[in-house]
C-alpha cells in the first residue's frame, strides 16, 4: 500500500484535494440548511413550547386577517383576464410602463433593485421579474373592462353624473406671474400685450401660440383635458372653468400662477369619452360601482363557488347585497 | 471505494435539499372558479405569505408562550371582563365602529384577542421582569428623580441656591421651571427620554442627591434623585418596566429562545430572521 502511494503520490494528492473540495463544498451548502419537518402528513411552519404549528393552521391563522384582500385580489383577476383579450395596444401599453417602473427601481435601489421589485410584485401575487409585463396588462385589460362596462350604461349613468360633477373639457391661456399681486414690469408688459391681442379681436388658439407661457400645453392649443368640480385646481381656476357653458371663453382670471382664459371646449359626452380621466371618475363617483362590474362579469362568465360561506364573505367584502 | 464515491455522490445531490417551503396540505383545492380561470388555496396561501406574515407568525407563537406560561386564571378572567364592561360604558353607542376601527368582529372578539392577550402579556412581562430584577437594575439602574428646566443660567442658580437652603423642591419648579418638567417624582433608567446631560448625571448616583445646575448649550436642569435604593422601587421598578416596550420585546425574546423557538419554512425564515433575529437566538 505504502510502496503505491509513494508511486501514484500525485493522483492521491490530486483526489484527496478534489475529496477535500467537494467536502467542503457540501459543508458550506448545507451550513445555513434549515430543517424541515412535518407531522401526521402535514408540514410543519414552526414550532415553540413544543407545540407544532402546520402549515394548514398557520393559512388558517393568515385567511382571518388577510383572507378576503387575497381570494378577492386573484377573483377579480381571474374575472378580467378571463373578459378581456389579449391586443397588441395593451401589450405595448404594458411594456411602456414596465420599463418605466424597472428604470425607476434601477435608479432608486441600484443593483439590488430586482429584489425589491420581487418583493413587490410577491404582494401582488406575483412572483418573478417577468410578471411585472403580466401585471400591467392586467391592468390596462381592467381599465378596459370598466371602460366598456360604463360605454354601455352611459345613458343611465351620465345623466346624473353630469347633474352632480360638471364634466367638462377645458382648455386655457395661461400669462405667468412669480407673484401677481406685485407683478414685475416684464411680466405686465407681457400681461398688457396679451389684453390688447384679445381686445384685438385675437382668436383663442392663437392667443395660446402667442401669448400662453404655460409650456406644459402650449403644444396642443392649451388643453388641459378633463375637469369637473372635484378637480384639483385652485379655486379661482375652477369656479370660473366650471360656470362655463361650452364655447366661452372666460375673463381674465386670476390665480397665484398669473392670469388665466379659461375656455370649455366640450361639454358633449362622446367628447369626454376621449378622455380616460372621465371614466375613472365615473367609476369614482360611485364606490359600490367597481365592484359591481366585477360581480356582473364573474356571473356572465358563470362564476362558480361551492362554498355558500366563502361567497357570503366574498360578496359582503365587494359591498355587494346577495 | 465504491461505497466513497456513492457517499459523495448522495452527499451533492443532498445539497440544498434541506430548504423547503412548508406547503399546505391541498394547495390546489378549488376556491373559485371563473370561466377557465381556477383560484386555489394555494394561490392565496402563497399572497397571504407575502403580505404580512412574519408579524402573524409572531404573534402566534407569542400566544402559544402565554397560553403557557400564564394561562387563564379565574383572577385573569375576571380582569378582563371588568376592562371590557369599562371600555364599553366608555365608549358608549360607538362601540361598533370602535370595534370594526380596531378590526374585531365584535365585544367577544375584542375580548378574547385583544383584552385577554394584553393582560396576559403583561403578566409574562412581569414575571420575566420580577425573575430577572437584579440583572435588570444593574443594567438599567433605574431611580426616582425630580427635575426643573430654567432657561436663563442664573435664575437657575438662583433656585438651586434657594433648594440648598431648604426650599420645597415643588415651590421652586413652580416658581422658576418651564412647564416641560413640572418638578413632580418620576421613575426614571438610562434609557428614559430625557436630555443626555440630566441622564449622565442621575444614572450613577446610588444615594439621594441634588446636582448643581447642569446645562445642555442651551437650557439648563436641577436634578433631585430622591430614591436610588432599587429594593425600596421593586414595585413601582416592576409596573413601570412592565408598560415599557423594550422590556416587553425583552421578555418576548427571551422566552421564544428558551422555548426552542424554530421555523422550518425557509422564506419565512428569511424574512422573520431579518426583522426579529433576537427571537431566534441570532
Amino acid at each position: 500500500m505504502l510502496a503505491v502511494l509513494k508511486r501514484q503520490w500525485f493522483i492521491v494528492l490530486v483526489a484527496v484535494l478534489l475529496l477535500s473540495t467537494i467536502i467542503f463544498y457540501v459543508y458550506d451548502k448545507n451550513k445555513d440548511n434549515l430543517p424541515s419537518k412535518s407531522v401526521g402528513g402535514k408540514d410543519i411552519v414552526f414550532s415553540i413550547a413544543e407545540t407544532d404549528v402546520s402549515a394548514d393552521e398557520f393559512y388558517d391563522e393568515l385567511y382571518s386577517r388577510y383572507g378576503m384582500g387575497a381570494v378577492y385580489l386573484f377573483f377579480e383577476r381571474a374575472v378580467v383576464e378571463a373578459s378581456v383579450e389579449d391586443s397588441a395596444v395593451i401589450t405595448t401599453k404594458a411594456e411602456v410602463d414596465k420599463d418605466g417602473v424597472i428604470a425607476n427601481f434601477k435608479e432608486y435601489y441600484g443593483t439590488q433593485y430586482e429584489t425589491y421589485l420581487i418583493d413587490a410584485l410577491k404582494t401582488l401575487g406575483y412572483s418573478k421579474l417577468d410578471d411585472l409585463q403580466e401585471y400591467f396588462e392586467y391592468v390596462y385589460k381592467r381599465q378596459s373592462m370598466m371602460n366598456n362596462y360604463l360605454d354601455a350604461q352611459m345613458d343611465t349613468l351620465f345623466p346624473g353624473f353630469q347633474e352632480v360633477n360638471s364634466p367638462r373639457i377645458v382648455s386655457h391661456v395661461l400669462v405667468t406671474m412669480a407673484d401677481p399681486d406685485a407683478p414685475t414690469a416684464e411680466e405686465t408688459e407681457r400681461f398688457e400685450a396679451a389684453k390688447a391681442a384679445l381686445a384685438a379681436g385675437m382668436s383663442f388658439e392663437d392667443m395660446v401660440i402667442n401669448h400662453s407661457n404655460d409650456t406644459s400645453n402650449n403644444t396642443m392649443k392649451g388643453l388641459l383635458g378633463y375637469v369637473d368640480k372635484n378637480t384639483s385646481f385652485v379655486p379661482e381656476f375652477l369656479a370660473a372653468a366650471l360656470a362655463l357653458s361650452e364655447g366661452e371663453v372666460s375673463d381674465w382670471v386670476k390665480t397665484d400662477y398669473g392670469y388665466h382664459l379659461i375656455r370649455v371646449d366640450s361639454l358633449a359626452v362622446d367628447r369626454l369619452k376621449e378622455e380616460q380621466a372621465f371614466y375613472d371618475a365615473l367609476l369614482a363617483s360611485d364606490v359600490a360601482l367597481e365592484a359591481n362590474v366585477i360581480w356582473s362579469k364573474a356571473e356572465e362568465l358563470g362564476v362558480v363557488i361551492n362554498d355558500e360561506a366563502l361567497k357570503t364573505e366574498l360578496l359582503a367584502y365587494m359591498g355587494i347585497e346577495e | 471505494m465504491k461505497k466513497l464515491i456513492v457517499s459523495i455522490t448522495l452527499a451533492l445531490v443532498l445539497v440544498g435539499c434541506g430548504n423547503q417551503t412548508a406547503a399546505i396540505s391541498e394547495p390546489n383545492d378549488v376556491l373559485i372558479k371563473v370561466g377557465n380561470q381556477n383560484i386555489t388555496s394555494g394561490q392565496v396561501y402563497g399572497l397571504m405569505v407575502s403580505t404580512d406574515a412574519t408579524s402573524v407568525l409572531k404573534q402566534q407563537a407569542t400566544q402559544i408562550i402565554l397560553n403557557k406560561i400564564v394561562g387563564l386564571s379565574d383572577e385573569l378572567k375576571a380582569k378582563a371582563d371588568e376592562e371590557l364592561v369599562s371600555f364599553t360604558e366608555s365608549v358608549g353607542d360607538s362601540l361598533e365602529m370602535y370595534l370594526e376601527y380596531y378590526g374585531y368582529k365584535d365585544a367577544e372578539d375584542y375580548l378574547n384577542n385583544g383584552i385577554i392577550p394584553t393582560l396576559q402579556q403583561e403578566a409574562l412581562v412581569k414575571e420575566y421582569i420580577t425573575t430577572n430584577f437584579d440583572a435588570l437594575v444593574a443594567g438599567y439602574r433605574p431611580k426616582m428623580v425630580r427635575i426643573i428646566e430654567i432657561t436663563d443660567a442664573t435664575v437657575a442658580e438662583t433656585a438651586l441656591a434657594e433648594l440648598k437652603a431648604g426650599k420645597d423642591f415643588s415651590e421652586v419648579a413652580d416658581l422658576y421651571s418651564t412647564s416641560n418638567f413640572p418638578g413632580d417624582e418620576e421613575l426614571v433608567n438610562n434609557t428614559s427620554s430625557l436630555p443626555q446631560v440630566v441622564i449622565d448625571y442621575y444614572d450613577y448616583q446610588t444615594t439621594p442627591s441634588l446636582s448643581n445646575v447642569l446645562t445642555d448649550g442651551t437650557t439648563n436642569f436641577i436634578v433631585q434623585v430622591t430614591e436610588a435604593d432599587t429594593n425600596k422601587l421593586k414595585d413601582e421598578i416592576i409596573e413601570n418596566f412592565a408598560m415599557d416596550t423594550t422590556f416587553m420585546e425583552k421578555t418576548l425574546e427571551y422566552y421564544f429562545v428558551e422555548n426552542a423557538f424554530t421555523i422550518y419554512d425557509k422564506p419565512l425564515y428569511d424574512l422573520f430572521v431579518q426583522s426579529y433575529p433576537n427571537y431566534l437566538g441570532k
